[in-house]
C-alpha cells in the first residue's frame, strides 16, 4: 500500500469528523510517514510498519467522541493492506450472528415501545387490531401524566431527556439507537448497525456487510474507558460549588495545585460527555452522570468554601479539605475518608455512609434511611448520626454525641466522648464510652443495652417496664426508683431508659 | 506485562519526560520511550493534544527539509505534573511492598 493509499483510506474511515478535524490527524501521521522513510524506509515498509487504518481510526474517532464508520467492506489486513486470501471467507463464530440479532429484536421493541409511549404523550392513541378508529379526543391533550403502562414495572430505569430515552443499557434519540453492557456494544442509526463484541466485530449498513474476528493481543491495546473533556478552572474564581451527578460516581480529591479540575469518564462506546458546567458569579454548578459515568473532581487543598454534592450518584471523597461538604445522594453510599473540614453533612436514602479518618471542626451530620453508618475515626465537636434501618458501628471523638435509629444496632466506641445519647426503638446498643465520659443517656424501646462500665465510680439510672439488669459483677449500692451507686457515684452519670430492653453491665 | 490501566496513568508523565530532556517531535518521542515504555502512534495523539490542553506543552512548527514538523516543548505545569509524580513514587512503593509481601502467603493455602 502506497502512503497515498493509507492516508486514503484512513480519511475515509473519519466520515463523522469534520474536514478540518480530520485533516489535523491526517497530518499527524503524514508526518510520522515521512519521519519513518526519511531513516532510510520504503513508502511500502514505512505503512507497514504503522498500526491498522481501522486501529487508527477507531482512537481518533474515540478521542473525538464520535461513532464509528465502515465506508467499505474490504476487509483491511496490517497497515500494509494486504488482501486476505480469496476463496476463504472469514470464519464466523455463531455467537457473532446470534446476539447481534437478538439485540436488534430487542431494539425493535423498545424502538415500538417508545413510539408507542411517545405518541400517547402527544395525545393520540396507538390502537392495534381494534375496529373502532382513532379519535384524537379521547385523551385529554394536557393530561399531565398520561401513564406509562409498558414502561412501569417492566423496565428499571426509564428516562425521558432532550436527546432521547435511556432504559437501562439503551439509549434512543435522535440518531440511532445504542445499547451497552461490559465489553460489548450495539449500535443501530442512518449509519448501519454495528455490534462491538468480545470477540469480533460486525456491520452491515450503506457500505456492506463485514465481520470481523479480534484476536486477543488487538484486544488488550484496545482502551475501554473514555473520558469526556477536561476543565480546570482557577480555584480562587469559585467560592461556591454545587454538583449534580445523576447515576454512577463522583470521585473528589485534593491536590497541591491551585485549580478545580474535574472530567467524566465513561465506558460507553458512543462517548457524548453528559457534563455540562456553568459559573455564575463565584458558584460553579456542575451538572450531568449517567450510570455508566465518573465524575472526577480535584479541588485544591487550600479551597476551603462549600462544596455540595446531590443526585442519584455514589460520592468518593477523599483527602479533602473544604469548609463545608454537603452530600445529598439517594440510593448510592457515600464514602468519605481523610476529611478535614468545618461542617461534614452527608445524607443518603438507601445507601450506605462510611466516614474514615474525617474531621469535621465544627459539626458533623450523617444520616440514612435504610442504609448502615460505619464511622472510624470521625472527629467533630458536635457527632450526629441517624439512620431508621440500617445500623451504627464505629468510633471517633466528639465532645457531643447524638445516635438515633429505628430498628438498627448501635455499636460504639468513642475515644472521645463528653456526652452521649444513644436512642433506638428496636435495635440493640452496645456502648464502650471514652473515660471521663460526663453524662450518657441512651433510650430503647424493646432493645437490649450492654454497657462498659464507664469508671471505677458512676451514676445510674435505670428507668424501664419489664427489662432486667444484669450487674455484670460490678458492686452497686441500690437507691430507689432504679438508682444506682459505683463508688461514691461521682464521675459519670448515665441514665438508661428502656421499655422492654434488658440492661447489662460489663467491668472495664 | 504493565496492566493497561496502569500504563495509562503513567504515560502522561512518561512523554512529559522525554519533553523534559528538550524539545521534540512524534516520532523521535515513540523512538525515546521505546526503552522504557511502549506507546503507539495512535496513542500518543490523544496525548499530546491532551497535555497541550491542560497547559502542559506548547507546539510549534518548524519547516525540515522542504515539509512542515511539529514539536512539543514542555511548560512549567508539565514540569509540575512531573514532580507531583515523584512525590507521590514513596506511596506507590509502598503499596508494591504489600503486595511483595502478600504474594508469600500463596504457597500453603492456596495450594490445597
Amino acid at each position: 500500500m502506497t502512503r497515498r493509499e493509507f492516508l486514503n483510506n484512513l480519511y475515509s474511515r473519519l466520515g463523522n469528523l469534520s474536514r478540518e478535524q480530520a485533516e489535523q490527524h491526517l497530518m499527524y501521521y503524514a508526518e510520522m510517514l515521512a519521519d519513518r522513510m526519511e531513516e532510510g524506509m520504503s513508502e511500502e515498509e514505512a505503512v507497514a510498519s504503522m498500526e491498522p487504518v481501522d486501529t487508527i481510526a477507531r482512537r481518533i474517532l474515540q478521542d473525538e467522541g464520535v461513532p464509528p464508520v465502515y465506508p467499505d467492506p474490504a476487509p483491511s489486513g496490517k497497515g500494509g493492506g494486504e488482501e486476505p486470501p480469496r476463496g476463504q471467507p472469514p470464519v464466523r463464530r455463531q455467537r457473532n450472528w446470534r446476539r447481534p440479532a437478538q439485540i436488534a429484536l430487542w431494539a425493535l421493541a423498545i424502538t415500538a415501545l417508545a413510539f408507542s409511549a411517545a405518541r400517547k404523550l402527544w395525545g393520540f392513541r396507538w390502537s392495534m387490531g381494534s375496529d373502532t378508529p382513532v379519535i384524537e379526543e379521547d385523551l385529554p391533550a394536557d393530561d399531565p401524566s398520561p401513564g406509562w403502562p409498558f414502561a412501569e414495572g417492566r423496565f428499571g430505569t426509564l428516562e425521558l431527556g432532550g436527546d432521547g430515552i435511556d432504559i437501562d443499557g439503551f439509549h434512543i434519540g435522535p440518531d440511532g439507537i445504542w445499547y451497552s453492557e461490559g465489553e460489548e456494544t450495539f449500535y443501530m442509526g442512518p449509519d448501519g448497525i454495528q455490534y462491538d463484541g468480545d470477540d469480533g466485530r460486525f456491520y452491515m449498513g450503506p457500505g456492506g456487510i463485514r465481520v470481523e474476528e479480534k484476536d486477543l493481543e488487538a484486544l488488550e491495546a484496545v482502551e475501554v474507558d473514555t473520558e469526556g473533556p477536561f476543565y480546570e478552572l482557577p480555584g480562587s474564581a469559585i467560592t461556591a460549588m454545587s454538583v449534580q451527578w445523576n447515576g454512577g460516581q463522583v470521585e473528589i480529591a485534593a491536590w497541591g495545585g491551585d485549580t478545580i479540575q474535574f472530567q467524566e469518564e465513561r465506558d460507553a462506546f458512543v462517548t457524548s460527555s453528559t457534563l455540562s458546567h456553568v459559573l455564575d458569579g463565584e458558584l460553579l454548578t456542575i451538572t450531568g452522570g449517567s450510570s455508566d459515568s465518573r465524575l472526577k473532581l480535584l479541588v485544591p487543598r487550600s479551597w476551603e468554601h462549600v462544596l455540595e454534592i446531590g443526585g442519584g450518584a455514589a460520592v468518593w471523597a477523599s483527602d479533602l479539605k473544604v469548609g463545608n461538604l454537603v452530600v445529598n445522594t439517594t440510593s448510592e453510599d457515600v464514602i468519605c475518608s481523610s476529611l478535614d473540614v468545618d461542617y461534614l453533612t452527608v445524607r443518603t436514602t438507601s445507601g450506605d455512609i462510611v466516614l474514615s479518618d474525617t474531621g469535621a471542626a465544627s459539626a458533623l451530620e450523617a444520616g440514612t434511611s435504610s442504609g448502615d453508618v460505619v464511622l472510624s475515626s470521625v472527629k467533630g465537636a458536635d457527632v450526629v448520626i441517624s439512620t431508621t434501618s440500617g445500623g451504627v458501628t464505629g468510633t471517633g471523638g466528639a465532645s457531643n454525641w447524638n445516635v438515633s435509629t429505628s430498628s438498627g444496632d448501635i455499636s460504639l466506641f468513642p475515644f472521645q466522648s463528653d456526652n452521649l445519647s444513644l436512642d433506638t426503638a428496636s435495635g440493640q446498643i452496645y456502648l464502650a464510652p471514652a473515660r471521663n465520659t460526663n453524662t450518657i443517656s441512651m433510650t430503647t424501646t424493646s432493645g437490649d443495652v450492654e454497657l462498659l462500665a464507664p469508671g471505677q465510680s458512676f451514676y445510674l439510672r435505670y428507668d424501664t417496664s419489664s427489662g432486667s439488669l444484669d450487674q455484670g459483677g460490678i458492686s452497686l449500692r441500690a437507691g430507689s426508683g432504679g438508682e444506682y451507686w459505683c463508688g461514691d457515684g461521682n464521675g459519670c452519670a448515665v441514665y438508661v431508659g428502656t421499655t422492654s430492653g434488658d440492661l447489662t453491665l460489663y467491668e472495664a | 506485562m504493565i496492566d493497561p490501566q496502569l500504563k495509562r496513568g503513567l504515560l502522561d508523565v512518561c512523554v512529559l519526560s522525554v519533553l523534559r530532556r528538550e524539545d521534540s517531535y512524534g516520532y523521535q518521542i515513540i523512538k525515546d520511550l521505546a526503552g522504557c515504555i511502549d506507546i503507539s502512534e495512535s496513542t500518543l495523539y490523544p496525548i499530546l493534544r491532551r497535555l497541550e490542553t491542560v497547559g502542559c506543552l506548547t507546539v510549534y512548527t518548524v519547516e525540515h527539509s522542504g515539509r512542515l514538523r511539529k514539536f512539543y516543548r514542555i511548560t512549567r505545569e508539565g514540569v509540575e505534573q512531573i514532580d507531583q509524580f515523584l512525590d507521590g513514587w514513596p506511596e506507590i512503593a509502598r503499596v508494591y511492598d504489600f503486595i511483595k509481601e502478600s504474594a508469600d502467603y500463596d504457597a500453603e493455602r492456596i495450594s490445597q
